[in-house]
């Protein structure tokens, strides 16, 4: 055994500069690893936890306080799956908020009493201010940290044209209505606040049913059962999520980081275990005399495997130890990222199960492939080995021949030494091809976010004009054409979003005088509506309702339903699919209210808070509130090109990282081996400069080949992980577009990136001289 | 083609030559301080003991090893300044070597190794094919050879390669080192064959030997003891039967101590 040591040391110091960048590849894989598994691990029970902690209710359900008895309360209570009700007031509006996050941001806001007793979705108070200034408010997390309201800051609240504004007195940790993604959002205001606000917005309370199911319930049947109860009790259901549906909105992006980090470890591993592989295989070939030596001296072929995969296996352990460790060094930052975005707070603490398994598997993995890879050193006679059975030996064919190839020597010479290195070829190919899927997903994300955004923000957003007008006039023809008259305006649409029934599953309805003027397409399949007997419905409606193009549906708005005949699907990534389009006309035959929301599409969308005041200038009170939808749409934009910005840049970092590490194994590999072939032409007069560029040249033809192909099939793939992805977040249809040009221009930049590392790492060879040939 | 006395022919040329080497703290001198001209269409043999600098002296002449001091000039041209790349330069345009262990590109076939030295110095392509087949039957290797690996070859054939590709740039000087140590009496002969052929066709050689049968090949020999030349002899033109200059080489490495 201490012989075994002492050789498995002599491998070590041998290999030293390799086995540490297999180690640093081992410690990135790790690390992604790590992470991935901790927050696989540990977030869904952080979010349990916190739903357990708090109380949270399994299903919420919004009416009108108006159609709130209690005799309807009485039957939901008398729902077998029913555990517990409570009833929480609240004032439900349609609010902009202003300046969020340098925006105006409009969403569902339900303003709840602060003072009202919760024995069901508690809220922690996360922080509180000691002073209470004039109309305190309390924040959930999310609004205050992702919309940029500090403490003591003030908050502006417009609805329907009046601005209320609140301090932000504390922000709360609550698990009902979390994040933006469910399109509804709660604050709380004291007491007086909120009895002010119920009398300046009369009749807009609400009652939320916050109910608690009896555990083994399916939430999703009991819901149903509970909109049928409603119904039957002549109350409308305004809004209503399940627990798993508010869990869904607010984990997306933590469970595609997830699945996007572990991807990016397997990724990294197939990496490590090729490079492990083509190491040890070139350690049995280099140190063959010895081993003849050592077999010849009584170590078995066990022993000599043993101290070959021993240095490996525990480079894998420590590296994958501390890989693993250092991730937590990098996890308080992701989760607060994560936790920004799913609107709660939660701590993820060391998991020696995550630790233990990343460690075994990386280790276990390299243990395995080292093993087979060393198989070789049974088969080795000890005679054959120490009479050095080169690699030259193994020659059988003389590729390129000098005088039948045309070209140059230094080229034909490339040629050659590139036809000899079979095995570093396919590592060489292996790793590049899988790092190009990663730069032609960087490509694809560079085009369609940087260079062409309307690709990515027409698949994420709704219909996206540069103006919305709230108006007041009841002459809205007249004021469409004021306004369509007015300078710089291309066109106007009259266009509105409303909330109602289809069948009986709630619904966000865009209600638009003519779909084919609008900006985004929304329809994946059919068409849209154009008469007033037409509907398009989201394809979670479509599902659920298992209604297909061509039935029928009935829709209620308010007390009034009436029968639309299905012509097309549509996505919409923001209410997850549970919306429908109806033309302006068909909205009439639910509602006598006429759509008081002009859309308006400018000629040149920088200009748009100048338009706004030119509208106000002309249209003077007629208008109630004016957004600046461009604006938004901006701001949503460049959050996500400095979101792609690092995915790029992030990306490309990883991939010059291995291929830097890989090269260097390889090259050093070549040297190592190619040694005394260098002194020969060197001794022939050929100088270091021809041969570091023979050498990196020789790696070229592979990387030009790994990167192009693995680029053009992006073409195939790409399309098919982008509905993937975007499917998975209600997007059916994308506009995401793959141009050759693109994902060449990407591949280019890696063999570039590829060439001048391999010019950089073939330097040594400068140093090899050709007296060294006899001097060995 | 002997020109040993005429000092015109001087095509290399050592002054003050000294090669040490640091092992540790000490440092050892291999060549120290020595004085040497070869001439032009001389078959030059340097002999003496293990250590005494043979192999040193000549890879210094050939501008394979930088001396530690001192100058050579070849041609009249000063090249104990030349950098690794200027000396690479100079080495495909003038030199030839040829090694004891061959040193053939064992991935390439005879053809390729010998076209690898041959198209580095430019030229038609066609013209340096043409040159080496000539050269590959000037040494008795015929044409289903050439395409054969150096693995698929026995030793005698493969110095026979190795020295195709040796001169196929046609070098000043032809530098041989020990070229007949790893092979058999037969393969020794042929290869030595070839040495003389290519001297009498006017090639300048220098050759480090132990062997005496190898040095009679020679018409100058140089014996070297701690790293200076101990003493010289000239054996006069080579004849396949010739007990003079046998006689005078025994004389002279006795008087050596060989």
């Amino acid at each position: 055994m201490k012989q075994i040591g002492h050789l498995s040391l002599y491998f070590f110091r041998k290999d030293i500069k390799q086995i540490l960048s297999f180690g640093i590849i081992i410690l990135i894989t790790s690390l992604i690893l790590n992470l991935a598994t901790v927050l696989a691990m540990r977030i869904d029970p952080a979010y349990a936890r916190q739903s357990d902690e708090l109380h949270s209710a399994d299903i919420d359900i919004v009416i009108p306080k108006a159609t709130d008895s209690a005799a309807l309360s009485d039957a939901v209570c008398g729902n077998t799956s029913v555990e517990q009700l409570e009833k929480q007031q609240a004032i439900l509006q349609k609010a902009v908020m202003k300046d969020f996050r340098g925006t105006d941001f409009e969403l569902n806001i339900m303003f709840y009493n602060w003072d009202d007793k919760r024995t069901v979705h508690q809220l922690s108070c996360l922080e509180r201010s000691e002073e209470t200034g004039a109309n305190p408010i309390y924040l959930p997390l999310y609004i205050s940290e992702f919309g940029e309201y500090p403490l003591n800051g003030s908050i502006t609240f417009s609805i329907d044209g009046k601005n209320f504004t609140y301090t932000v007195a504390g922000v709360v940790q609550e698990m009902q209505y979390g994040n933006a993604s469910a399109e509804i959002m709660g604050v709380f205001l004291p007491d007086n606040q909120y009895s002010r606000l119920a009398d300046e917005l009369q009749g807009s309370e609400v009652v939320n049913y916050a109910v608690r199911t009896v555990q083994g319930a399916d939430d999703q049947t009991v819901l149903s059962n509970l909109r049928k109860t409603a119904e039957e009790h002549h109350s409308s259901v305004l809004f209503a999520l399940t627990r798993e549906a508010k869990k869904q909105s607010r984990m997306m992006v933590t469970n595609l980081l997830t699945m996007i980090l572990a991807a990016f470890a397997v990724i990294v591993l197939l990496v490590s275990i090729f490079l492990c592989q083509f190491r040890i295989k070139n350690t049995v070939s280099e140190e063959m005399a010895q081993m003849g030596v050592l077999k010849s001296l009584g170590f078995t072929s066990g022993g000599i495997i043993r101290a070959i995969v021993l240095p490996y296996t525990v480079t894998a352990l420590l590296f994958s130890a501390i890989g693993a460790t250092g991730s937590y060094a990098l996890l308080p930052s992701a989760v607060n990222v994560l936790a920004l975005q799913a609107g709660f707070r939660f701590e993820v603490a060391f998991s020696g199960l995550a630790l233990l398994l990343t460690v075994a598997l990386l280790t276990g993995v390299t243990l395995v492939f080292t093993w087979l890879a060393s198989g070789k050193i049974r088969r080795l006679h000890p005679i054959t080995a120490i009479r050095g059975i080169t690699d030259g030996k193994g020659v059988r064919k003389n590729h390129f021949a000098i005088a039948h190839t045309p070209g140059g020597v230094n080229w034909v010479l490339t040629l050659k030494q590139m036809a000899a290195s079979a095995q570093q070829n396919v590592l060489l190919f292996v790793v590049l091809f899988v790092m190009t899927i990663l730069i032609a997903f960087s490509g694809s994300l560079f085009y369609n976010v940087i260079i062409e955004p309307d690709h990515f923000m027409n698949t994420l957003s709704d219909e996206s004009p540069d103006v919305i007008l709230q108006v007041s006039s009841s002459d809205i023809s007249s004021m469409k054409r004021t306004v369509g008259a007015l300078d710089g305006a291309e066109r106007v649409l009259s266009y509105s979003v409303v909330q109602l029934q289809v069948e009986e599953e709630n619904a966000v309805a865009f209600v638009c005088e003519d779909f084919s003027k609008t900006r985004s397409d929304l329809c994946y399949e059919g068409r849209n509506p154009s008469s007033g007997s037409e509907i398009a419905i989201g394809s979670a409606l479509a599902e659920r309702l298992g209604c297909g193009i061509g039935e029928t549906v009935l829709v209620t708005y308010a007390d009034t339903s009436h029968a639309y005949r299905v012509v097309g699907l549509v996505q919409s990534v923001n209410n997850r699919g549970e919306i429908c389009e109806l033309t302006e006309e068909g909205f009439s035959a639910i509602s006598e209210d006429k759509i008081r929301s002009l859309y308006v599409y400018l000629i040149n969308d920088s200009d748009v808070d100048n338009f706004i005041d030119k509208t106000k200038a002309v249209c003077g009170e007629n208008i109630v509130s004016a957004f600046n939808a461009a604006k938004k749409q901006s701001e949503a934009q460049s959050m996500y090109t400095a979101i792609v910005n690092i995915v790029i840049a992030t990306v490309f970092a990883v991939t010059i990282l291995i291929v830097l590490l890989i090269l260097f194994v390889i090259i050093r590999s070549m040297i190592t081996q190619r040694r005394q072939e260098y002194g020969i032409f060197k001794a022939m007069g050929y100088s270091g400069r021809q041969l570091v560029a023979q050498t990196a040249g020789s790696l070229i033809p592979v990387t030009v080949l790994a990167a192009l192909s693995s680029s053009l099939l992006g073409l195939v793939w790409l399309p098919a992980v982008n509905n993937v992805i975007f499917g998975m977040i209600g997007a059916m249809k994308n506009h995401m577009e793959q141009p050759v040009s693109v994902l060449l221009l990407f591949a280019t930049a890696e063999i570039i990136v590829t060439l001048l590392i391999s010019l950089f790492l073939a330097r040594p060879i400068k140093k090899i001289e050709a007296y060294s040939l006899i001097k060995e | 083609m002997k020109n040993t006395e005429n000092k015109n022919n001087v095509i290399l040329s050592a002054r003050h030559l000294v090669k040490s080497f640091r092992s540790g703290d000490v440092e050892q001198s291999i060549i120290n301080g020595l004085d040497l001209d070869i001439h032009k269409g001389d078959f030059t043999v340097i002999m003496g003991s293990s250590g005494a600098g043979k192999s040193t002296l000549m890879y210094a002449l050939s501008g394979m090893d930088k001396p530690t001091s001192g100058s050579i000039t070849f041609c009249g041209e000063e090249i104990t300044s030349y950098n690794a790349d200027k000396l690479a330069v100079f080495r495909r345009k003038h030199c030839g070597f040829v090694f004891q262990q061959i040193y053939l590109l064992d991935r390439m076939s005879l053809m390729d190794n010998a076209l690898t030295a041959g198209l580095l110095i430019g030229g038609k392509k066609k013209e340096i094919i043409r040159r080496a087949e000539a050269l590959f039957e000037k040494v008795n290797l015929p044409e289903v050879t050439w395409r054969k690996l150096p693995s698929q070859i026995s030793g005698g054939e493969a110095q026979r390669a190795g020295i195709v590709r040796a001169v196929i740039n046609r070098p000043e000087v032809l530098f041989a080192d020990e070229p007949t140590g790893a092979l058999n009496s037969n393969n020794s002969d042929a290869v030595l064959d070839v040495f003389t052929e290519l001297n009498i066709d006017g090639q300048s050689i220098i050759m480090v030997t132990h062997d005496k049968k190898s040095a009679l090949r020679g018409n100058r020999i140089i014996y070297l003891r701690d790293g200076k030349i101990f003493g010289e002899c000239h054996l006069g033109e080579y004849t396949p039967d010739n007990t003079e200059r046998n006689e005078k080489l025994n004389a002279f490495l006795a008087e050596m101590n060989w």
